[in-house]
Parts: structure tokens; C-alpha cells; sequence
């Protein structure tokens, strides 16, 4: 290993432990040919080696969630994925020793927060972790171009919320970080945005809204879409995000509690469509006059919607583009919650 | 001090400097480990990455505030020897732990352990059955399609590229993406988005089911 070393003095190296290597060989031996095994061993001991990284550092990963651990993804796709539970996944490509040159799959495109190149020594090892991409194109990845792996460091920690106003989010308070709704496109969420199903009752689900046309199945869509007002036909491949948290009024108000929903669609365009909503948590209605309000830069009231004495919730859409910056406000009783957004 | 030593120091000192956690902390930390792993010991004991790996996390964790165990005290000995002196008990505990293996293992008195060599467990197991019984689930399953949402699942205008054709395709041993993408003329990026997106829950939703995972 010492001439890969030297050839790259940006690597890492990172032993290989005979967990890592048992769990290859027994993902390996499950595949049906020879390329595949060779394969799914390959990439089982980069993701351990990223994995074995991760923990040196304090990072939390998640193998057992990870596309790379399950048999089934293992064989229809080229997957080496590591689940960053909060941040995303980190892709881990192994590469073997005397190779300049690392080609990416065309399955592991996007979805992904990174992509961190692996070399996994002839004798399986040791592994070095070579270096670091934020993404990738269609031209296979050359080593020498990649920035080192503390670029990856710093990649998790932009992910990372600054502080964590976010999940206990008080009244009156601003969030000092802009939620970036373009890193939910790669599957990055800032703390306390979850799936919407562990905040919203399947009913509330219901609700949500669905910028689809209906005709192409999407599993994490609602059959009963409720509003549709997209326009026209979309582009190939529009993606659908949606995340929802919990608004705490506690202090001020008693225990009253919202649920904030966040969907965005982004076409293939630089158009993005928004659509919030807010439900009512432990209730069945909002509290009557609570307003959700978009903000323009200059804080004046872009457009607003306010509940009356029984609404379930209460919704705004409206579309932007990419690096836009509105602010999110809702106010009860004079008590307001803000919370900035980036697309 | 070796102008090595005196550049890994002044580095534990400036990881030191932040809160663990902390970007600068895991970039100071990453610099090191980078700089001295070749001066850690080495051998070729089959639990020798292991207890490495136990070493790093060690390092990791006791460098600056004592967590796991006793903090690092340059005073005491430099670096590279407070590790190796951690790396050689890990290696111990390894040898203790194949001795106790051996001594509750009974193994068929073959030339390999008069050779001094433990037999790796892994050889022993039963081989697995000659073909995988996961392709022909997944093919059954894509075949039948039972309730039509494979072949109902198609890239929007494009109603002939269906989940249940790409799933077909790509079944070891696959069809190329670059092939699949001339053949049904669209992009290799179209194809490949649509079946991470769309066919790729549908397939772990399967997996789910028939209790893979």
C-alpha cells in the first residue's frame, strides 16, 4: 500500500475488520453470477471502510438503512450507499488498487449528498478513502481531480443545522438558517423537518397536496389528490418533496401545537412549486385566526391565509426559482413563529 | 523532536483547540491519522485490522478528554507510542480470544492446523445453494405483476417504459444502461432516474414483503 500512498497523499487509510470482510463475502455469495458477487463484495467493503470512518469521527451511519445492506437493491442495482440518518446518503465507490480512474453507475446518479471514493487493497484488507466529490456527471470520476476527504467533513457539517432552533422551535424565534429546500431534492433534510407521516394521521395525509397530473404512479403520493393547480403537462421525471414539523406555541399559549407541511415540486425547468399547509396536531381543527403568511425579501406579505372557526387546515401555493429566498410566518394571538427558506 | 513529530503535535494541539464534534476537531483528527498510521505497529494477525480499527476509534476518543479511557498525555509518551501500547493489547485480547475459539472448537485434524493456522470458520459453513433463490423471486414477481402496478408505473409520456420492463432488464445479467437507453431511445439518465425513483421502492417494497430484509 505504500506506492498508493504516495500516489495519493490525500488518503485515508482505514483498516478493513473481519466483520466487514464476512458480511462481503456473505451479500457476495448470495448473487447469482460472478460479476455481480465480485460486485456487491466490492462495494460491501467500501461502504464498511466509510462506515469505519464515519464512526472514528463521531459521524452517526446507518448501514442496516442503506440500499447497499438490502439483497434485494444489492442485486438490481450498482449500490453503495451509506444512510447518514438526518443528512442523506453518502455513496461510497470502491475502487481496487492501480486504478486512476473510478466510474459511477448510472443508478447512483443522483439521491445522493456525496460521493467518496474507496480503494480496497488486493488482500481485502485495507482500504483508503482517496477522496471526495459532492456530485458526479456521466464522465467516469479521475482520482487525482477528486478534493480530499475532509471536504467530506465539511459536506456533512453543511448539512448539519447550525443550532438546534429548529427542533424546538419557540415562538418569536427566527431560525438563523435558511431551510435550503434544494438539498431536499438530494433526500437532505434539516433537523426537525420529518417524514410527514410521523407528524400527520393518514387522513391528514390525505390532504396534502399533489402537483401531479395523476397518471404516473408515485408510492409516496396520496391517491386523492386535493388540489391540483400545476399547470400543463410535466417535464420527464419532476421531483416531489414534502417534510412537515412541529410548531410548539407552548410557552406563550398553552399547549397549542401546529403541524407546518412543506411540499415542493421541482420541474426540470428552474421552476419550483410550493405548497404549505398547516394542519392542527391533537385537535381536529386550528385554532380559529391563525394566519400562515409568505414573505418577500422586504418582509412585505407576498400571500396569506388565515383559519376560521373550524378548518382542519389551511394551505398556500405558489411557485419560485432556484436561490429564492421567502420567509414563512405564522401568527397567533399576536405571538408569531418565522422561519426562512432558500430554494 | 523529528520535524514529523513536532507537525503531528502542533496538529493535536490545534484538534484539541475545538469542541469534539466540531469540524475542526474531525479535520485535525483525519490530518493525523493520515500522518502517523505508518508509523503504527504491524503484523499479520488475521485480528489485526480489527484491533486497528478499535485503536483509531480509540484515538479518536481519548485524544484530547479522556472518554473511553485514560486522555493522551504528550508528557507521558509521544503519540505513536500511547497507540501502539493501546494496538498491542487489542492484539492480545485477538490471540486470547482465538485460543478460548480453539479450545471450544473441535476442528478435523487436517494439515492446516499443524501449520499453526486457525481454520476460518467462514470455510466451514455450508455452501450456499447453487442458484440464489432471490432471482427467481424477483422474476416471478416482475412476470406476474400481479396487481399491474409495474407495468402501470411508466415514465410520463413514454407509456412502453414500464417498471416491469426495466426490472426485467436488469436482472443479472443485466442489459447495459447505455443498450437500454439506445433500444427504448431516451437517455441513460431518464432511464436511470425513473428506476431509482419509481421501480427501486417498488423493488425493496417486495423485498420488504417476502421478508429478504
Amino acid at each position: 500500500m505504500t506506492t498508493q500512498l504516495t500516489r495519493y497523499p490525500q488518503a485515508v487509510p482505514i483498516p478493513i475488520t473481519e466483520q466487514a470482510r464476512t458480511m462481503a463475502q456473505q451479500f457476495a455469495s448470495a448473487q447469482p453470477t460472478a460479476i455481480k458477487s465480485e460486485q456487491v463484495q466490492l462495494n460491501t467493503l467500501a461502504v464498511f471502510a466509510t462506515h469505519g470512518y464515519c464512526q472514528m469521527m463521531g459521524i452517526v451511519s446507518d448501514l442496516e438503512q442503506s440500499d447497499s445492506w438490502n439483497p434485494v437493491t444489492q442485486m438490481m442495482t450498482d449500490v453503495a450507499d451509506l444512510t447518514l440518518p438526518g443528512l442523506g446518503r453518502l455513496e461510497c465507490r470502491p475502487i481496487q488498487t492501480g486504478t486512476n480512474i473510478c466510474e459511477v453507475p448510472p443508478d447512483v446518479w443522483d439521491l445522493r449528498i456525496g460521493y467518496v471514493v474507496v480503494c480496497i487493497d488486493e488482500n481485502l484488507k485495507m482500504a483508503h478513502l482517496l477522496g471526495f466529490t459532492p456530485t458526479v456527471g456521466e464522465t467516469a470520476l479521475t482520482i487525482s481531480d477528486l478534493q480530499p476527504p475532509e471536504i467530506l467533513l465539511q459536506r456533512i457539517h453543511g448539512l448539519m443545522p447550525l443550532n438546534d432552533v429548529s427542533t424546538s422551535s419557540g415562538m418569536g424565534q427566527i431560525a438563523e438558517t435558511a431551510v435550503k429546500l434544494g438539498q431536499w431534492l438530494n433526500q437532505s433534510f434539516e433537523a426537525g423537518w420529518l417524514a410527514v407521516e410521523t407528524l400527520l394521521s393518514p387522513e391528514q395525509v390525505s390532504l396534502a397536496f399533489s402537483f401531479r397530473n395523476g397518471d404516473e404512479t408515485e408510492t409516496d403520493t396520496p391517491d386523492t389528490p386535493l388540489d391540483t393547480s400545476s399547470d400543463g403537462p410535466l417535464a420527464d421525471g419532476p421531483i416531489d418533496v414534502r417534510r412537515a414539523k412541529l410548531i410548539d406555541f407552548g410557552l406563550q399559549l398553552g399547549d397549542v401545537q401546529v403541524i407546518m407541511l412543506v411540499e415542493i415540486q421541482s420541474e426540470s425547468s428552474e421552476a419550483i412549486n410550493i405548497g404549505l399547509q398547516v394542519h392542527p396536531q391533537g385537535q381536529p381543527y386550528l385554532p380559529p385566526d391563525l394566519e400562515l403568511a409568505v414573505l418577500e425579501t422586504s418582509d412585505t406579505v407576498f400571500m396569506d391565509a388565515r383559519s376560521r372557526q373550524a378548518d382542519n387546515y389551511i394551505q398556500l401555493q405558489f411557485s419560485g426559482r432556484a436561490g429564492e429566498r421567502f420567509r414563512v410566518r405564522l401568527q397567533l394571538d399576536g405571538v408569531q413563529y418565522l422561519e426562512e427558506f432558500v430554494m | 523532536m523529528s520535524e514529523l513529530q513536532e507537525t503531528v503535535e502542533n496538529l493535536i494541539a490545534e484538534a484539541c483547540s475545538h469542541p469534539p464534534g466540531s469540524l475542526k476537531r474531525q479535520t485535525h483528527l483525519t490530518q493525523i491519522i493520515r500522518l502517523i498510521s505508518n508509523q503504527l505497529w504491524r503484523d499479520q494477525a488475521p485480528y489485526y485490522q480489527d484491533a486497528l480499527q478499535q485503536t483509531w476509534v480509540y484515538f479518536c476518543r481519548n485524544l484530547c478528554e479522556a472518554t473511553t479511557g485514560f486522555a493522551y498525555d504528550p508528557d507521558k509518551a509521544n503519540v505513536v507510542t500511547w497507540l501502539n501500547a493501546y494496538l498491542k493489547r487489542r492484539l492480545q485480547d485477538g490471540y486470547i480470544n482465538i485460543q478460548r475459539q480453539r479450545a471450544t472448537t473441535a476442528y478435523p485434524s487436517t494439515a492446516s492446523e499443524s501449520d499453526g493456522k486457525p481454520l476460518d470458520p467462514i470455510d466451514s459453513l455450508a455452501a450456499p445453494p447453487d442458484i440464489p433463490p432471490l432471482l427467481a423471486d424477483v422474476q416471478a414477481w416482475a412476470e406476474a405483476d400481479a396487481d399491474g402496478i409495474l407495468a402501470g408505473t411508466h415514465i410520463k409520456g413514454q407509456p412502453q417504459i414500464t417498471c416491469q420492463l426495466l426490472i426485467l432488464k436488469r436482472l443479472p445479467p443485466e442489459t447495459p444502461w447505455k443498450e437500454l437507453a439506445a433500444q427504448l431511445e431516451v437517455s441513460v439518465s431518464t432511464l436511470s432516474s425513473f428506476y431509482q425513483r419509481q421501480c427501486i421502492p417498488l423493488l425493496k417494497e417486495f423485498g420488504r414483503v417476502q421478508g429478504y430484509l
